[in-house]
């Protein structure tokens, strides 16, 4: 949950406005889901790996 | 923080299970990283007495030991430290011991010689994460016995919590036993206090001279006092918690640390019997406990012996060396005391010295725990001093400015807005009551007082947190929130998403370089180096330079994918470029944007523009291709700049032979890169129809003669401005160069479809359009052939 004077500082009344915030590694879920074995695999610019995505 | 499990049990009366007081510390925000059970008796392992030493001539490295483990046997051992000495009583390993690390102790031989188990360090029992030889016990130590029962070291669990800054009071095993005991709804008994004798009161003088930063201070005297070495459980609890047993009296003051959150000091009251709390002044010097001479600036806050105005400590941080406990102390002066937390880690900033006292005025201790932790530190130190004297006359001097307990008003509407759950007054009290909030009704809403161990606890939503922690993340259930608004991509966004569709379409591979280049990248694909951004503390100095381009991490991956020999190489990415402002002393900060750019090997000018007029067509934008105007890095007759009046926004064509020469490539490398900040920024109108002219057209064919050094593309825009409206479209359809044209020049042949609206074109008038064509041409620098 975001703190009421982070929504304040952003202009907003905290009382009327509330907000959520959350994130995750998009390379993380894209390893899971590809079964990519080496994270660094994707910032190799290899196109032997590029090309199975394309 | 390190926890002892056996402490929080203490404390509070919580089950005798290591993994469900994990599971609760977790789900209460205390997150565990590592359980440790510690202190798991070796079983092999027992006390033994070294009769005498001998060296052996041949083997400088270890000495022969020869033990007795009480049977009058002796044994003889190789050993390789050197801290023993006959006479000292050691662990001994027997053989057919399996030590903490896996290790099974066997019959070994040096120089033919066996050795009958192995004599042990504090690290191999695994009771110290260091140590400096072997671990040796007092001399009155019976033989033969587990050295974890001759040293009092109890069988105990060790968690590592991470601590979230919100939680100052968890820097004491009470403050977590308080939180757990509500968790667990059992009793929350607190530290163990024994009734300590009382004695005439000695006020120690206490004199606040700066209560901005200290606005309370505590001393009390207590007599009686016989230094010596703390009991075996102070010892366990200490070396378990990861810190050094010192003396009784050191000892005593660290654990109540440990234990209740309230750093503290003692001195020699014959050396310190009244105090003062001042700033530093300029020149001053400190030699503090770990013996470093610091000189203080007048920042710093010092604690002073106010009969000769000398320092005595950095206030908060540590003590100084020459006030502190010696073997002849019989009466110490106990200090505590609240420190402002900000300027606290300023010194400890300043000085580069961080304690485990600053550690936690940095985060804010109780200002009302003085009483509490003086009587626990008597409690513990009157085990070694039977005749221990707690003197009346305590000390506390508090300014009006101290933090005391707040009241917040609590709004019964907010708690279900933010937690979706409805509570009545009584249930809120059952949740905060426990951790030592009150909680009263105030009209419509609620009345919560913080205790004074909850400095963090300043608003309403801090209340609601403490609610929710106890009332269980888990309790609240699940609800997807409804909304009238739906996300969608904003139409930057949507153009963007449009390019990427477009570059997979054309086959092309998505490459992903490091946004930071290596001193000197730029200027070997050709590109300006100067002004550019550069990283002040770079992790590698291979990524230390702002990017003022794609291109030289895509003709890197393309450099890399030869290197593996791979047949094809077509890349391009989207990302952010950071060129230099146009005037980087007005302006300092880069030009930030969005650039496209595609890399493809073995591939020519035209690849290049074939993309250019995807783009262009798939977004609806456009741009003048400027021959002229050659783009750093580029071919210099095979490359256009990419312009829109005088705005410059990209550049189209072949790397530059130099380039491709310095990075070993070898074949012609296309390019294409365009500012895709201003272009997706663009909202084209939809495409207008237009009527199809149903008249005959005619063609005309025309071949000339121009000079090489005269771009094709100006030819063809005198042929478009002089055949005017009925124009359809022109080509250039073929180029010869060879015999019967002069070296220098080559032979162009356009066709021009002509068409007319309303009407079929006559002789006449084509032929005139082509009388027009041919003089314009001429004018160009054409000749007809």
């Amino acid at each position: 949950m975001m703190h009421p004077r982070v929504i304040r500082a952003g202009g907003l009344d905290p009382d009327e406005w509330s907000g959520f915030a959350f994130g995750f590694g998009i390379d993380r879920m894209a390893k899971e889901r590809h079964g990519v074995a080496d994270l660094r695999d994707m910032y190799s610019n290899d196109v032997r790996f590029l090309e199975q995505f394309a | 923080m390190r926890v002892l499990l056996s402490v929080l049990r203490e404390f509070a009366d919580l089950p005798n299970d290591a993994e469900a007081v994990a599971t609760a510390l977790n789900s209460l925000g205390m997150a565990v990283e590592t359980t440790e059970e510690v202190g798991v008796p070796v079983a092999g392992v027992v006390t033994a007495r070294i009769v005498r030493t001998e060296r052996h001539p041949d083997a400088d490295k270890v000495t022969r030991c020869f033990v007795d483990s009480g049977d009058g046997r002796e044994m003889h051992v190789w050993c390789g430290a050197t801290n023993m000495g006959a006479g000292d009583v050691v662990p001994l390993a027997t053989i057919g011991t399996t030590m903490p690390d896996g290790r099974a102790i066997a019959r070994r031989g040096i120089l033919g010689i066996d050795s009958e188990g192995m004599l042990c360090s504090p690290v191999e029992l695994g009771i110290s994460a260091e140590a400096s030889g072997l671990l040796i016990l007092p001399h009155d130590t019976p033989l033969g016995i587990d050295p974890f029962v001759a040293l009092g070291i109890q069988h105990d669990v060790v968690f590592d919590l991470d601590l979230t800054r919100n939680r100052p009071e968890c820097w004491g095993h009470a403050g977590i036993a308080r939180d757990l005991a509500a968790h667990f709804k059992v009793a929350y008994n607190g530290p163990r206090l024994k009734k300590i004798t009382r004695g005439e009161s000695r006020s120690i003088s206490v004199t606040l001279s700066d209560v901005d930063r200290c606005p309370m201070f505590s001393a009390t005297a207590l007599s009686g006092v016989v230094v010596s070495s703390s009991p075996n459980w102070v010892k366990s609890r200490l070396s378990h918690l990861g810190m050094r047993s010192i003396n009784n009296v050191v000892d005593a003051s660290n654990l109540v640390m440990l234990e209740l959150n309230q750093p503290n000091h003692a001195y020699d009251h014959a050396s310190v019997s009244s105090f003062d709390v001042r700033r530093a002044h300029a020149g001053e010097t400190l030699r503090t406990l770990d013996d470093v001479e610091r000189a203080l600036s007048e920042d710093d806050l010092l604690i002073v012996n106010a009969t000769n105005g000398s320092p005595v400590g950095l206030a908060g941080i540590m003590g100084g060396l020459d006030s502190e406990v010696t073997d002849d102390t019989t009466t110490i002066s106990l200090e505590m005391a609240w420190f402002t937390p900000d300027p606290i880690r300023f010194t400890v900033n300043r000085h580069g010295l961080r304690s485990e006292a600053s550690t936690r005025f940095e985060r804010g201790v109780d200002p009302d725990g003085v009483v509490l932790a003086a009587e626990r530190f008597a409690t513990i130190l009157s085990e070694t001093c039977p005749d221990l004297v707690l003197h009346d006359g305590m000390t506390i001097e508090r300014d009006a400015s101290c933090p005391s307990a707040r009241n917040i008003t609590l709004r019964p509407s907010q708690i279900q807005r933010t937690l979706g759950i409805t509570m009545a007054i009584d249930e809120v009290a059952r949740l905060l009551s426990p951790i030592g909030f009150t909680v009263g009704a105030s009209g419509d809403d609620f009345l919560v007082t913080t205790p004074t161990f909850r400095p963090d606890c300043e608003e309403e939503i801090d209340i609601i947190e403490e609610i929710a922690r106890h009332f269980g993340y888990d309790a609240l259930g699940k609800s997807v929130p409804s909304s009238t608004v739906h996300g969608r991509l904003s139409h930057v966004q949507q153009r963007r998403r449009d390019v990427r569709r477009l570059m997979v379409a054309l086959g092309l591979d998505e490459a992903m370089p490091s946004p930071f280049l290596a001193p000197g990248e730029l200027s070997s694909a050709g590109l300006q180096e100067e002004q550019i951004l550069r990283l002040a503390n770079p992790l590698v100095a291979e990524e230390s330079v702002l990017r003022t381009s794609l291109r030289p991490g895509l003709l890197k991956a393309l450099v890399y994918n030869r290197s593996h020999r791979a047949p094809r190489i077509a890349l391009w990415e989207i990302g952010h470029v950071y060129p230099p402002s146009a005037d980087v002393s007005t302006q300092p900060l880069p030009r930030e944007h969005e650039q496209l750019c595609i890399v493809v090997a073995d591939a020519d000018l035209d690849t290049s523009l074939r993309q250019w007029n995807a783009l262009c067509e798939r977004l609806g934008v456009g741009a003048q291709l400027d021959q002229a105007r050659v783009p750093d890095g580029f071919h210099p007759t095979r490359s256009a700049t990419i312009a829109r009046g005088k705005q410059t926004i990209g550049a189209v064509g072949e790397i530059s032979p130099v380039v491709l020469a310095a990075l070993g490539i070898e074949g012609r490398v296309s390019c294409l890169e365009v500012d895709l900040s201003t272009l997706l920024r663009e909202s084209p109108k939809p495409v207008q129809a237009r009527d199809i002219n149903r008249f005959p057209s005619s063609d005309i064919d025309l071949a000339f003669t121009m000079p090489d050094d005269v771009p094709a593309a100006n030819l063809q825009r005198a042929l478009r401005q002089a055949a005017g409206a009925s124009l359809v479209f022109v080509e250039l359809f073929d180029i010869y160069r060879g015999p019967g044209l002069e070296d220098g020049s080559r032979s162009l042949a356009f066709r021009l479809r002509l068409q007319k609206q309303g009407g079929t074109l006559t002789d006449s008038e084509i032929s005139d359009i082509r009388d027009k064509c041919v003089a314009a041409a001429h004018k160009a620098g054409a000749t007809l052939r």
